[in-house]
């Protein structure tokens, strides 16, 4: 119960692990919008909704520009490939730094 | 509970810098310190368990009457956080349910407890990993308290079917590395149970209006935070949270109640007396106490008062939000240091043990002490 005897798998927590940890990341990877007629690009939501006037559309990794919301998907194809995990492409303007302010404002660490 | 010097390993820091404790030397002075360990028996061990059982179920009592009685302003919780963690509470979404209640623990009486640190609790992976191979390579006839890397892998199994197929962790660039480690060594638990994770540091974490994401702007479904709720509240991202489409917060905004420590006045009235409690109230006590700020970290902004006078304190940014005061608990004193017991939790229950050495006021400078039970 309290004791533990068992040996364990070493955990590999490493300098590489460490290193993975603060790099940075390359940007292939496969995407999926939501576009209705003439497959002009919608708001993801309507895909949701199991509404027949739209359906997914599918970028496989590496596969070239996303359409933006109103713009005509092309360069990827509606037939969904298996074996890959496709995520959502952002629909406008992304912004960062809303998160870390007052940890970067003289604090030691997040810890406690 | 017995504190015995021992020479340390010709390349303890060798030794522990493979493993990946690179945080190990800390203001020129070893802040892993296996030049002592403490020296435990099973039933203080026993005693330690108990008691961490029972805190935990006390905890889990004061959140629901946090909720019940409204106590946001009391805690310094914004108002616009109250329903997400009453909904939290509520629905329990997976996490890793782990912290590490701060106990004053002298073998005698019983422990008493100091502060409950369940949000961002650090300190882990020496307790989990470093003073276990310690332990094997010095003590190997001994056992230890100690079964927290099995447990959270087990706990990341138990919720790897309610995750999504990336989990992100973060944290802040903290130049001392000791988020950096804490944070890897959480990633490597959840990849020995399949989860697939992906590092970002907090302040790149993007928002495009309905979801956060991540440096190749993906959402993210599922984020592990080295970060405080309540610094995440505040910050210009804060009331996003509340908007964006839904995601796994590990660990849950509900987090911010038993980690405040407005929560120990709590305890003690809804508790009066209790064994494992110290008296604690908003207003001064009578006779020895301590001053803890409620959003207070790493041992900053606290008063230890003594005969009427303040005998030590520290200095910080904290204290904004108010202060609590609770009975002054003597620490065993060896020489001038003194052990705080840092009894694990996972999954709510008790996982093991470390122990960390400082002054009257235990803060960011203590030192990990690993220990071995021997009787």
């Amino acid at each position: 119960m309290t004791s533990r005897t068992r040996a364990f798998v070493l955990p590999i927590v490493s300098a590489v692990s460490t290193a993975f940890l603060l790099s940075g990341c390359g940007r292939d990877y496969a995407r999926q919008i939501c576009v209705g007629a003439a497959d002009i690009r919608v708001d993801d939501l309507n895909c949701t909704r199991s509404d027949p006037r739209y359906h997914w559309y599918y970028y496989a990794s590496g596969g070239g520009g996303v359409a933006g919301i109103g713009g005509r998907a092309y360069g990827g194809s509606m037939v969904r490939p298996g074996g890959t995990t496709f995520y959502a492409a952002p629909a406008s303007g992304v912004t960062r730094g809303g998160f870390g302010s007052i940890g970067g404002f003289g604090h030691g660490g997040g810890g406690e | 509970m017995q504190r015995r010097t021992i020479a340390p390993r010709r390349d303890w820091q060798a030794k522990v810098e493979a493993l990946g404790l690179v945080w190990h030397t800390a203001g020129g002075q070893p802040y892993w310190n296996e030049a002592a360990y403490y020296s435990v028996s099973m039933r203080e061990v026993e005693e330690i368990e108990r008691a961490t059982a029972t805190l935990y179920d006390l905890m889990l009592k004061a959140g629901q009457a946090i909720i019940d009685r409204g106590l946001w302003a009391r805690f310094a919780i914004p108002d616009w956080c109250a329903p997400l963690i009453a909904a939290a509470w509520e629905a329990e979404p997976p996490c890793l349910n782990h912290g590490r209640f701060d106990l004053a623990y002298d073998g005698h009486g019983p422990p008493k407890l100091l502060e409950f640190n369940c949000d961002t609790p650090t300190a882990l992976f020496e307790a989990a990993v470093v003073q276990w191979l310690w332990k094997e390579d010095v003590k190997p006839r001994a056992d230890q308290f100690n079964s927290l890397h099995e447990k959270l892998i087990a706990k990341w199994a138990d919720i790897r079917p309610y995750l999504p197929p990336l989990v992100h962790f973060t944290h802040m660039a903290d130049p001392a590395g000791e988020d950096v480690v804490t944070v890897a060594y959480l990633r490597d638990t959840a990849r020995e149970a399949g989860i697939v994770s992906e590092g970002i540091l907090i302040q790149d974490i993007g928002w495009d209006g309905r979801r956060f994401l991540d440096l190749q702007d993906r959402p993210i479904g599922a984020l592990f935070k080295l970060y405080p709720w309540e610094w995440l509240a505040r910050e210009a991202f804060g009331r996003n949270i509340a908007a964006a489409e839904p995601m796994l917060w590990i660990e849950p905004i509900w987090k911010m109640m038993l980690s405040n420590k407005a929560v120990l006045p709590l305890l003690w009235e809804l508790n009066p007396g209790h064994p494992n409690l110290l008296p604690a109230s908003f207003e001064p006590l009578r006779g020895d106490q301590v001053k803890k700020p409620i959003l207070g970290r790493e041992g900053a902004n606290i008063s230890v008062i003594r005969g009427g006078r303040t005998v030590a304190e520290t200095r910080g940014d904290y204290g904004a939000e108010g202060f609590v005061y609770q009975q002054y608990a003597a620490l065993p004193d060896f020489g001038g240091l003194r052990p705080v017991v840092g009894s694990w939790v996972v999954d709510g229950e008790p996982a093991g043990m470390g122990i960390r050495e400082d002054g009257l006021i235990t803060g960011n400078l203590a030192r990990f002490v690993p220990h071995a039970i021997e009787a």
